[in-house]
This record gives C-alpha cells, sequence and structure tokens, in this order.
C-alpha cells in the first residue's frame, strides 16, 4: 500500500521543525560562532606581554612638571600614575598626564627633518637632511641678517629656565643680533603685575596656596589646571573657598563658593571697588602694610586718592556686581582670611594688561600677604650650572617688545606653554620677504605647522630633561625627567641641532651633552646641600646633606627625585609700590581711565564683546593624548574648536536658533562658527572656544591650518586679545 | 530574576562592591575618564565619531541648576554603570553576556558572548553601556601601550564599566600568592578612583559596616540615581545641596530622551 505525502506530512515537517529549533542548540550556535567569526579579525591589537616592573619619572607636558609613576612592560610604559602624597604636588596628576606615554607613537609625530610645503592651506611634507637646514640658517645669517638691516635672528621659548633655554641663550649670545624670545602668554606674564609693585626682578616669588583659606582669583582656571593643578586641587579639597571674578561660566566658576560674573574688560575696576572698600571702611592693617613701602604714608594717600572715584556704586555700575555684593566680598577677604588674590587667564585669551595685573594683584599688599611666612612668599632661584653661569646669555625678551618685521630668521622650541598664542602675533615680527622659521618640534601640530622645517625632536620620556620649578610654586624645586626609551633614529636633541650650528658658523658649543649639563646643574644644587629629595620608590624626604655623593643625588634625579629647597626666611629688599614701578600716579590713573573705558562697547558696528576660551594644554598649540577625545568629541564634555556660546537672548536679536552655522564678524575678519545657546552666557557676549587640533589627534592624512578664533581677535599693542567688538554675520 | 547570579560557588561571603561619588568635591577634571579610558584600553575616537557613538565608560556631565545668568550654578557629574543590583541589561540578554558576579556583586560584560543587539543599551536607564561601531584602531605604535591586563573588544560588541575588573583580578592573583582569600580595603581599587585629585569617589565593600564607603551610604546626603526604578544602584552620589540632588535625576532623565547612544 503506497502512503501519499501530502499537506498533513509538510506541515507535520514545519511544525516538527520549528518546536525542534527551540531545542536544538545547532542554530544558536551557528549564530553565535557568527557573532564571534565576523568580530575577531587579526588586526585587533594585542597587549604586550611580559613582567611588569614601576620607574618613576617627571611629566614634561606642561611647566608644571608632575611626578609619575610609569607601570612598564619592559622599558614600555603602558600607563602612568601620579605619586601617593607626593609634597610637589599631591600625588595629582590631569587628563592629559595620563596619556603622556601615548605622545611617542602620536598620529603627528615627526621622525625624519622636513620641509613643509604650504599650498592652498594644505601641508605636505618633504624630508631634508638636517645639515640642509643648517646650511640655510647660514646663509641666511650671512647675507641678510646684518647689523645694518637689523635683522634678528630669534629664539622663541615658551618654556624659559630649562638647561636648554640657557643653552639657547649663549648660542644667541654669540651671533650677531641673536635674540632670546618668549611668548610671554603663559601664566608667568599674569606675574609681571606683581613684580612691577613688589618692584624687583631678580627676585622669585611663589604662592603659599596650602595656607589660603579664601582664593579670589581673577580670571585664573584654578580648579581645572593652574600652576601645578595637585596643590589647588588639595587646598580645595582641604576647604579652602574660591571666589570666581570672570565673565565666562567656566568650569572653576561653575562650581566656586562665588561666581563673580563682571562684564568683561571690567576686572581691574572691580579689584579697585574692592581696594577702595578695604582701605575707607578701614580693613587694612597699616600698621603691618608700612614695614613694606619705603613711604607708606605717602604710596597709602595717593592711591586713596587715585581710587577715591572707584566706589563699590560706582564699581556696580560698571561691572555689573551689585553695590552690597562688593561690600560683602571685601569684607569677607578680611574675615574669611588668609585671603589670597590671583591674577590670572583664560588659556586661549591674552594676559591681563599690566596696569590691570597692578590693580589686581595690588590688592595682596592691602591684605598683608606679601613677604616671608605670607601667602606670597620670596624663593631662591636655582643654579644655572657652573659652566653657564659664567657665559655670556642673550637677554630674554617678550616677542611683543621686538619691532614688526624684523625677525629674519625664527627658531621655535617645541615645548609650549600650553597656553593659545595667535600666529599673527609672531608672523608680524616676521620680515615680509622671505622669512625663515624653523620649528624643533616631535611633531607637526599647533605653531609647528606655520614652520618651513622641522627638526624632529625627541618627545617625553625619549631625552633627558630638566624641570625648574613651576611659577606658582613656594619653594625652588628641580627636578630631572628620566628618559624610559631611545628616540627614533633620525630625531634631534634641540641642544644637538644649536651645536650643530654653532659648529657651521663658528661659535663656540655647549660644554658637553645636553645631559652632562644637566647634570652639572645638579651637582650645583648638591654642592649647596640645601633643602631635600624627595624619593618616590620609598616615599622619604632625604636631607640633601645627608646624600652622601654628588653622583648619588644625579642618581636619585634620574629615578624619579624631586629636589625641595628650603623656604627663603628673607627676601632681597623691597619696596612694594601701588602704582608699578614703571608708573607714577599719573601715569596709572591715565592708563585706568583707558582701561574703564573698554566696555560696554557703544560701537553699534561690532556690539558684541568676543572672548575665546580653551583648556590648558588644548587650545590647538600642541600635542596632547589622542585620548582626549573621551571629553571632546565623543561627549562634548568640552567644547571643541569654534564652538560659539551666547546667551539665547543674544541669538534671538540675531534671529538664530540653537545648533546654526554662522560667522563672527571682527575688524580682523570672519570665521564660521556653530551657535550653542547657553544659558549661563552674559548677553551681549560671545564665547568661542578652541579645542584640540583634530587633525592630529585622529590621525587625518591630509594636515590642513585649520583656523580657529585666535585669527580674528584684535591684537592689542601690549600683546593681549581678551575681548574684541564683534558682531555676528551670515552664514 | 536570574537565578544562577544569586549562587556563590563556595556559599561564603563575599563582597559587595560598590562606590560613591561626592559630588560636592568632584571639580569636573575629567581625569577619572582619561585614567578609565587608560585603564581599560579604549580606543581613541575615529575622525567621524559623535558624542552619539562614543565610546566612554567614565562619562562627565555638566548640570546646571536650570537658572539663568547670572544665578547659574552647575555640577560635574560622573556617570558610568551604576552596577545595579536588580539588573535590567542581565534581564534582557539573550547570550548570557551579562553576569552579576556573586563574588564581587559587579555586573560584568562578557565580550565574547555579546553578539550586539544592543537590548541591554536599550534596557540601561543610565546609558551607561556603549556600542563598539569600529574596529578598535589605536595610531601606529600606540597599542604597545595597552594594558596587559585587559583585552581590546571588538566591533559590535558592547561594553560598559565593570570597576576595572583586571584589577580584580590583579590584587587576587596577589593575595592568594600570599595565601590569603580576602582583599583588604585598599588592595582593590578602580582607576578612576585612584586618579581622582580630590577624593571625590570613594571605592568600597557596601556590606562592611566599618567601611569608609558604608559609612557615606548611611549619610542623608547620598542618593542613588532614578532610585524610583528600583534597579538598586551600587553606585551612589553624595551631595548637600538639594538643587543638585534634583538636578541630576532631572538631567540624566532628559540626556536619555535627547541622546540615545547606538
Amino acid at each position: 500500500m503506497s502512503k501519499r505525502f501530502n499537506r498533513r506530512d509538510v506541515m507535520k515537517i514545519v511544525g516538527g521543525g520549528i518546536a525542534g529549533m527551540v531545542f536544538t542548540p545547532i542554530p544558536w550556535k551557528l549564530i553565535d560562532d557568527l557573532s564571534i567569526w565576523t568580530q575577531n579579525w587579526s588586526w585587533i591589537p594585542v597587549p604586550l606581554k611580559g613582567d611588569i616592573n614601576y620607574k618613576y619619572s617627571i611629566c614634561t607636558i606642561c611647566s608644571a612638571g608632575c611626578p609619575v609613576r610609569a607601570r612598564s612592560v619592559g622599558t614600555q610604559p603602558v600607563s602612568l600614575w601620579g605619586i601617593k602624597n607626593h609634597p610637589v604636588n599631591n600625588g595629582a596628576l590631569c587628563p592629559l598626564g595620563f596619556g603622556g606615554h601615548h605622545l611617542a607613537f602620536h598620529p603627528a609625530r615627526l621622525r625624519h627633518p622636513v620641509k613643509l610645503v604650504h599650498e592652498k592651506n594644505k601641508i605636505s611634507t618633504e624630508k631634508v637632511s638636517c645639515a640642509d637646514i643648517i646650511s640655510l640658517i647660514r646663509k641666511n645669517i650671512e647675507s641678510k641678517q646684518t647689523p645694518q638691516t637689523g635683522n634678528l635672528i630669534a629664539m622663541l621659548d615658551d618654556r624659559p629656565g630649562r638647561t636648554v633655554s640657557y643653552a639657547y641663550r649663549a648660542f644667541l649670545a654669540q651671533i650677531p643680533n641673536g635674540t632670546y624670545i618668549t611668548t610671554g602668554t603663559d601664566e608667568t606674564d599674569s606675574m609681571q603685575g606683581l613684580y612691577e609693585i613688589l618692584g624687583t626682578e631678580n627676585q622669585e616669588y611663589g604662592f603659599n596656596i596650602e595656607k589660603a583659606r579664601t582664593i579670589v582669583s581673577f580670571g585664573a582656571p584654578l580648579l581645572e589646571g593652574w600652576g601645578i593643578p595637585g596643590r589647588m586641587m588639595h587646598a580645595r579639597k582641604n576647604g579652602c573657598r574660591i571666589l570666581q571674578v570672570e565673565t565666562r561660566f567656566s568650569h572653576t566658576a561653575s562650581i566656586a563658593d562665588r561666581w563673580l560674573p563682571v562684564k568683561p574688560g571690567t576686572e581691574a575696576v572691580f579689584a579697585l571697588g574692592l581696594a577702595n572698600v578695604l582701605i575707607n571702611e578701614n580693613f587694612i592693617d597699616t600698621d603691618k602694610l608700612s614695614y613694606q613701602s619705603d613711604n607708606f604714608d605717602k604710596e597709602i594717600k595717593n592711591y586713596k586718592e587715585c581710587i577715591a572715584g572707584y566706589t563699590p556704586a560706582y564699581v556696580a555700575g560698571r561691572t555689573g556686581i551689585k553695590e552690597e555684593l562688593i561690600r560683602e566680598i571685601a569684607r569677607e577677604m578680611t574675615t574669611e582670611t588668609p585671603s589670597l588674590v590671583i591674577c590670572g587667564r583664560e588659556p586661549a585669551a591674552g594676559p591681563f594688561s599690566r596696569e590691570e595685573q597692578i590693580a589686581i594683584w595690588g590688592l595682596n599688599f592691602l591684605l598683608g600677604n606679601i613677604g616671608p611666612g605670607n601667602l606670597i612668599v620670596p624663593r631662591r632661584s636655582v643654579p644655572t650650572g657652573a659652566s653657564l653661569s659664567e657665559t655670556k646669555l642673550a637677554s630674554v625678551k617678550k616677542i611683543s617688545d621686538l619691532p614688526d618685521h624684523s625677525v629674519r630668521v625664527l627658531m621655535i622650541d617645541e615645548a609650549e606653554s600650553g597656553y593659545a598664542i595667535p600666529w599673527q602675533l609672531i608672523e608680524r615680527k616676521l620680515v615680509p620677504d622671505n622669512p625663515l622659521v624653523i620649528s624643533m618640534s616631535p611633531y607637526l601640530a599647533g605653531m609647528t605647522k606655520r614652520a618651513h622645517y622641522v627638526i624632529p625632536a625627541p618627545t617625553q620620556f625619549e631625552s633627558c630633561q630638566d624641570i625648574p620649578p613651576s611659577f606658582d610654586s613656594q619653594t625652588a624645586t628641580y627636578a630631572v625627567s628620566a628618559p624610559f626609551y631611545t628616540p627614533p633614529e633620525n630625531v634631534i636633541q634641540p641642544t644637538e641641532f644649536i651645536n650643530l650650528l654653532a659648529e657651521d658658523i663658528g661659535v663656540e658649543k655647549t660644554n658637553g651633552s645636553y645631559t652632562d649639563m644637566i647634570k652639572e646643574r645638579a651637582t650645583e644644587i648638591y654642592d649647596k646641600k640645601r633643602g631635600w629629595i624627595y624619593t618616590p620608590h620609598n616615599g622619604r624626604l632625604i636631607e640633601t646633606a645627608d646624600v652622601f655623593t654628588g653622583q648619588q643625588f644625579w642618581s636619585h634625579l634620574n629615578n624619579g627625585g624631586y629636589w625641595i629647597d628650603e623656604p627663603l626666611e628673607q627676601a632681597d629688599n623691597y619696596s612694594v609700590s601701588l602704582f608699578g614701578i614703571s608708573h607714577d600716579r599719573g601715569s596709572f590713573e591715565k592708563a585706568l581711565r583707558q582701561i574703564d573705558k573698554s566696555y560696554p562697547s557703544e560701537n553699534t558696528t561690532y556690539p558684541l564683546a568676543l572672548v575665546p576660551f580653551g583648556w590648558r594644554g588644548v587650545v590647538d598649540s600642541g600635542p596632547v593624548t589622542p585620548l582626549i577625545t573621551k571629553l571632546y568629541q565623543e561627549t562634548e564634555f568640552r567644547k571643541g574648536t569654534n564652538r560659539a556660546l551666547i546667551h539665547p537672548e543674544t541669538g534671538g536679536l540675531y534671529r538664530l536658533r540653537n545648533g546654526a552655522q554662522t560667522t563672527i564678524v571682527t575688524d580682523s575678519g570672519e570665521l564660521h562658527v556653530r551657535i550653542e545657546f547657553n544659558d549661563s552666557v552674559m548677553p551681549g557676549v560671545v564665547h568661542v572656544a578652541i579645542g584640540p587640533d583634530q587633525d592630529s589627534i585622529t590621525g587625518v592624512k591630509q594636515v590642513r591650518i585649520k583656523e580657529n578664533i585666535l585669527s580674528v581677535c584684535s591684537l592689542k599693542d601690549n600683546g593681549t586679545w581678551r575681548m574684541t567688538p564683534a558682531r555676528i554675520g551670515t552664514v | 530574576m536570574n537565578n544562577r547570579n544569586k549562587v556563590t560557588p563556595d556559599n561564603q561571603k563575599h563582597p559587595r562592591y560598590g562606590m560613591v561619588v561626592d559630588l560636592d568635591k568632584c571639580t569636573g577634571c575629567g581625569a577619572c575618564s582619561l585614567a578609565c579610558a587608560v585603564e581599560n584600553n579604549q580606543q581613541p575616537a575615529t575622525p567621524d565619531m559623535t558624542n552619539r557613538t562614543g565610546n566612554t565608560w567614565m562619562r562627565m556631565y555638566k548640570v546646571h541648576n536650570g537658572e539663568p545668568f547670572p544665578e547659574s550654578r552647575a555640577v560635574f557629574v560622573p556617570m558610568f554603570c551604576q552596577q545595579c543590583d536588580d539588573t535590567p541589561c542581565l534581564y534582557v540578554c539573550p547570550q548570557n553576556a551579562v553576569e552579576l558576579d556573586p563574588m564581587t556583586g559587579i555586573v560584568a560584560q562578557i565580550p565574547e558572548r555579546c553578539f550586539g543587539c544592543r537590548y541591554c543599551m536599550a534596557a540601561c536607564p543610565y546609558e551607561s553601556r556603549y556600542f563598539n561601531w569600529w574596529d578598535p584602531v589605536w595610531p601606529e605604535g600606540m597599542e604597545k601601550t595597552l594594558n596587559p591586563d585587559v583585552s581590546p573588544r571588538m566591533r559590535g560588541v558592547v561594553e560598559k564599566c565593570n570597576f576595572c575588573h583586571g584589577r580584580w583580578q590583579r590584587a587576587r592573583a596577589k593575595a592568594a600568592a600570599e595565601g590569603r582569600r580576602e582583599l583588604r580595603e585598599d588592595e582593590y581599587i578602580p582607576a578612576c578612583v585612584e586618579c581622582c585629585p580630590t577624593d571625590a569617589l570613594t571605592f568600597g565593600n557596601l556590606d562592611d559596616l566599618n567601611s569608609k564607603i558604608a559609612k557615606l551610604v548611611d549619610d542623608p546626603n547620598t542618593f542613588q540615581i532614578l532610585d524610583r526604578l528600583g534597579t538598586k544602584p551600587k553606585v551612589y552620589y553624595r551631595t548637600i545641596r538639594s538643587w543638585v540632588r534634583n538636578a541630576v535625576d532631572r538631567n540624566i532623565y532628559s540626556e536619555k530622551k535627547e541622546t540615545v547612544h547606538g
């Protein structure tokens, strides 16, 4: 009997199959295997394997010089950590420091001397030899840079005080018109007003932040990386109050104990208002202060008359801060003591002018903060090393002090201050006909993109580097960033390049290798037998006098040791002048009137105040770990380049919507930006961000110069660009 | 509830790790975010990656008080896997790629099992899970800097904070080598806790009543984000400011509506 295959059988097979599917692992296993197979490829990186060891060194990304402990596989660091309870920074590292071991493999890394070819904003590189570049510099020196033309051969160094800085100065002192310059745009420039008040150039001062109970900060990004970041974090942890005087709702302002959003450009007026209350309500201790000025009675009388017009009522009108609040802040400064006043700067905007700084730093004198044992304390300088101390050195000049169109050859040192600098500030100092710009940098990023030639320098942990004290350090310190590995073959230490150049043009070279020079400096420190050396592997502070030999001292330094000087009990003679040494009352008052007029703008063409902003070390200037995208691109926690923050009210006036693409127009040009509404922005102000150099951190093949907001900021004669009149244009 | 996760292999009392984030101490420096990325081999962004497709186990939010200028105030909120005891992501995973480790209370993600359906991402109310849209790529040579204790994840899987599980294993191996079964309080801490410069993060065993974290959890100023959902997070937040507490909940919820990662 035959059995026919009927529809019922088909249904049974399908039904059975479906039921079977539920219970059989085969399809699930196939899906699983397929997913694993499609997810695992040979190019998924495999971490290094090997014995784990720990090494100690110092971070050189910025001038803070934070000590680090490197967890390494063989010689390769795989992570960097702070050293708990370290006396210099309390063990804190900033986000950039955690990625310091990535820098050797940065996508913008250069491994050979190159010529940069600029074509329509695109940059391509051609390999050249070091000798080619040296010969070009020599030709420029011989043919064009003569005393008659006054053309300069200049070295731009944004981190003076290192041994390499002295080597540059020694070299430049030997050649005609050799000039050593700094941009003067970092935090040290914000200290100039303090040195003016103190009337001393040779005595260094630092801050006893740990002792302060209140800090009144004028624009200093205290909680975002100011000075040695760990010190401020530690002070905050211990309850130090922060009163932030700043137009922008910065990270520091947003978590400060008080945010005092003054109108842009009126910070100095606010400071004078506080001074007015302090003096007129007798909050100052005249007996204590009289010892700090040669002619105290006359000085304070003059100052009182000078600031008599800055009554709380007047200052309230200028700054937008309520009259009663001004009085309250002044009272708090004398009750929540000791209170320190800090004049800082926004990392993307320029420093305060000298006169503004004098007005702000002057509050410290009125509060009795200056002198040994107080909050602003004198400290010793770090010796330069025996041979350099006997060598003639070129003097230090600020780039803004050079005449325009005077620099024929500009060499740029690789170490960046972490603060933004508009290229036009440098460019206008170059001669108009074929200047030569050479950068000694490990990376094709930041200012190096503007150079004509690049000498590839070693990056962090590839060579021995020395760390002079940070500007805020209360005592002298010295440390050595010991290398973990050797640099690539064609990478050249800047001192080595300078020696090759010196040999070629027939002037004296440095005394020994760069490491020898650093060692010589360390030996001189050791010979003074002063202070302590902190050894991180056992967490001990050893008295320098107890270290047996100079070689042992050097060995400690090379293993992450940090030398810390004793506090200075007595400062060099100083006499405080509240008008600064370069001013008398008349010129100071004139400068104040100028400052007072700067805001609000009555300019109907440019009614908005443009204030750039950024984060120290990440202002398009130089290399940062590619992982910085975690805080920018991947989360937008920090604002990327050309994001413009405005109050919705300001946006409404221009009929803009949130997220609109538009332009910011100033006297200097216009720039495309993306608008972001933010309730916390002062109406009438536009803040434009500068973020990391996105091309270089994400490894784009075609390198370009991307304009940022600095290109449209107005540069004042004193080299600052804090605020620019602007308007919003059209798309 | 999947009972398999309640079973401990040795029937012993094990720690239940948790964290307290002191919002009044956090300065929003972002060190935790970077240290986490370094420790856990998270790749840098590709040029086309955005805040919707990025991969940040430790994500920083700036939460405003909602007041306009000049009354604005803000607080920084580090947001990461809340290590829920009642774990929504675990329930929805069809691949058993999410496990609540009975030895530690840590919610683990097993990339080898994950096939990238992203149900767990939809289920997570804290937006703390991230999908690997691309193969992990580091700039040439930078793969040498990867942490040898953590494997890079492949494309097509979900990943998240696991309280630096590699560190736990390292600490356990060290303790075992010294003949101990239990870890000391300071022996195992995640990278974010180690790096925090203001001590805003406290980590430890929630069940150890003598621990610092247990005392902080008992503080009336300590709270859990979105606690009304009943997920029982083991990550707590602390603030003495009432507006912060309200704003954090509100903001995280609105972030959820506005940005769905992946």
